[in-house]
């Protein structure tokens, strides 16, 4: 029950601390920018286009909840030694996991209030144009988005307590624009590689986390062909997901076990 | 708060570099690998930067070309890409020319790829690949199945998902925009905005004429575009408005068919004979060019003007009227 108390403790500073700072509304605000300027435009005067909306609405949304979640994320750990913070929160009876916990409870607290923002501008958006929305893919593609925070969440933790804060953010801003490509991108190479390559490829798939598998707009977009996931899809994406978080939430405890403090 | 003047040096030298690439993105000055003519391809990427933007410019319009044909299969992504699409004035109103010409496709030699009108440029992706492979082609196992799952994946072998092409629009009017020189962009546009019976088709190939007059792809368009609206006069009370529609569709065939016939002539090798860079959808465009202009000038009564198109013509071969 202690350590609850102070997983939810560590998280509401790590929460407050998002929702204080403006990272967060000036993703939001730029985003509700450019989802405005595609409102905007007139396309051949053909009323009730909403595809396109929802396609760049979409896309718009689930980067930049992923960018405020790398760039909160990826900053924790190395501010918390930076600033020496840490040192009074560990001389509590604190665990290093509780305190990796708590920060991790904190990000995706964040991450879910940057996507609700959006998800009610998104629904605004549509309303205005006269669209729908398929709510049971809607809903569960924002499921799956916050399952990708939380692994992009621990990701960030591992690379920031393996490298230095910058080469954490490039790697972590790397790995989520590249990891959308790999799914396709192994098939196609897998059939001209060679024996060493195929092995490499088969690792690939199996050791990186498939992010792009969280990824459902573009059935959201297409809404009105495609039925909602099955409850079997949907267990065994979250399985996926807590596997992999919790692997790198080992991996960073392990990390900051070594750390000096 | 000081703020140093170096800082301020900085932001206004940047501001300044932003200001003059600004000045410098002119869509017009890059044509990328589309262009026909080499000469004018090189007068025109003289500048680097122009060079630089347009690569990115003319890349956009493809993925944006690509973002159609999912579109179309209702996010299913097939292989083939662009290839999957009908890229000529001719593919893409096959039924129009065939009615005129009173025979199939298959007479004159050439297959249109799809099966229908209503499918337009889609059906011709029929069973192409998709680009996540079904279970047995694909070496992930159950991440495969996760990917078939969360992904629009359905197996090629069967009927495709068809979309009424409508929400394709807005990628059309965008890649367009993004690269003027994309002419497949503005036929394959053109044929959707007629297909939802808009006015501002005729508007869309006029805007990509005018950005590229040479392209008799486009001027065949607008023709069959203007030989649909004659069609339609015709079974009105008003005679004449259809005549005078059928004289401008002859007009635009023979614009194209002299414009594709000259470009094609240009690239002929000399030594073997064969035309080099071009590709069979500008063949069956020019094809279809000469065929329609010797058709409706039969059709007006200008029996003097077919047989001159016929003899201009004849190089093309036995497929003409």
């Amino acid at each position: 029950m202690g350590e609850l108390r102070s997983i939810a403790v560590i998280a509401k500073g790590v929460w407050l601390e998002a929702v204080r700072r403006k990272d967060v509304y000036v993703l939001v605000l730029l985003c509700c920018g450019l989802i405005g300027l595609t409102m905007t435009v007139d396309f051949f005067d053909i009323e009730g286009l909403t595809k396109f909306y929802r396609e760049i609405a979409l896309k718009l949304m689930d980067v930049s909840t992923a960018a405020a979640v790398i760039l909160l994320a990826c900053r924790q750990l190395p501010r918390e030694f930076e600033q020496r913070t840490i040192y009074p929160l560990l001389a509590r009876p604190i665990g290093r996991l509780t305190f990796l916990l708590g920060k991790m409870a904190g990000v995706c607290a964040a991450a879910a209030f940057c996507f609700g923002l959006f998800m009610a501008i998104f629904a605004a958006g549509i309303a205005s144009l006269g669209g729908g929305i398929g709510w049971s893919l809607f809903l569960q593609h924002a499921y799956l988005q916050m399952l990708q925070m939380l692994l992009l969440t621990t990701a960030c933790f591992a690379l920031s307590l393996a490298c230095s804060p910058d080469a954490a953010l490039t790697l972590a801003f790397l790995f989520y624009f590249t990891a959308g490509l790999l799914g396709d991108l192994s098939v196609m190479l897998y059939e001209v590689a060679g024996t060493a390559g195929r092995a490499g490829l088969w690792l690939l798939t199996y050791v990186l986390p498939q992010l792009a598998l969280f990824d459902l707009s573009e059935k959201t977009v297409h809404f009105e062909i495609w039925p909602a996931l099955g409850p079997g899809t949907m267990a065994a994406l979250t399985a996926y997901a807590l596997v992999y978080s919790l692997a790198l939430l080992g991996l960073a405890h392990a990390l900051f076990r070594r750390r000096p403090l | 708060m000081r703020i140093p003047a170096a800082k301020i040096l900085l932001w206004l030298s940047g501001l300044a570099v932003a200001g003059w690439l600004a000045a410098q993105v002119d869509p017009g000055r890059y044509e990328g690998g589309r262009a026909r003519d080499e000469q004018e391809r090189a007068q025109r990427n003289r500048s680097a930067l122009a060079v630089m933007l347009g690569e990115f410019r003319t890349s956009a319009s493809d993925v944006m070309f690509i973002k159609t044909e999912r579109y179309m299969h209702g996010g299913v992504a097939f292989r083939q890409g662009q290839r999957t699409a009908a890229q000529g004035a001719e593919d893409l109103y096959a039924t129009e020319e065939e009615e005129m010409a009173g025979h199939d496709g298959e007479e004159h030699g050439h297959s249109h790829g799809h099966g229908d009108d209503e499918h337009g440029a889609a059906c011709a992706s029929h069973g192409m690949p998709t680009v996540i492979p079904p279970a047995e082609k694909d070496f992930r196992g159950w991440v495969g199945d996760l990917y078939r799952a969360v992904k629009p994946w359905r197996d090629s072998s069967k009927p495709h998902i068809h979309t009424d092409g409508r929400e394709l629009l807005p990628w059309f009017r965008l890649m367009t925009l993004s690269d003027p020189g994309y002419i497949q962009g503005y036929l394959a546009g053109g044929f959707w905005l007629q297909k939802q019976g808009s006015a501002m088709a005729l508007d869309f190939i006029e805007e990509g004429l005018r950005k590229n007059p040479e392209a008799f792809q486009l001027h065949l368009s607008r023709g069959l575009l203007r030989l649909r609206q004659a069609r339609d006069a015709e079974a009105g009370p008003v005679e004449e408005s259809a005549r005078v529609l059928f004289v401008e569709a002859r007009d635009d065939c023979l614009r194209a068919a002299e414009l594709g016939l000259s470009q094609r002539l240009a690239k002929v090798d000399e030594e073997s004979g064969t035309v080099e860079d071009w590709s069979k959808y500008q063949e069956n465009d020019l094809l279809a060019a000469c065929r329609l202009a010797i058709i409706l000038s039969e059709r007006l009564g200008e029996v003097q003007t077919a047989a001159r198109c016929r003899e201009r013509f004849a190089a093309l071969g036995p497929h003409l009227p």
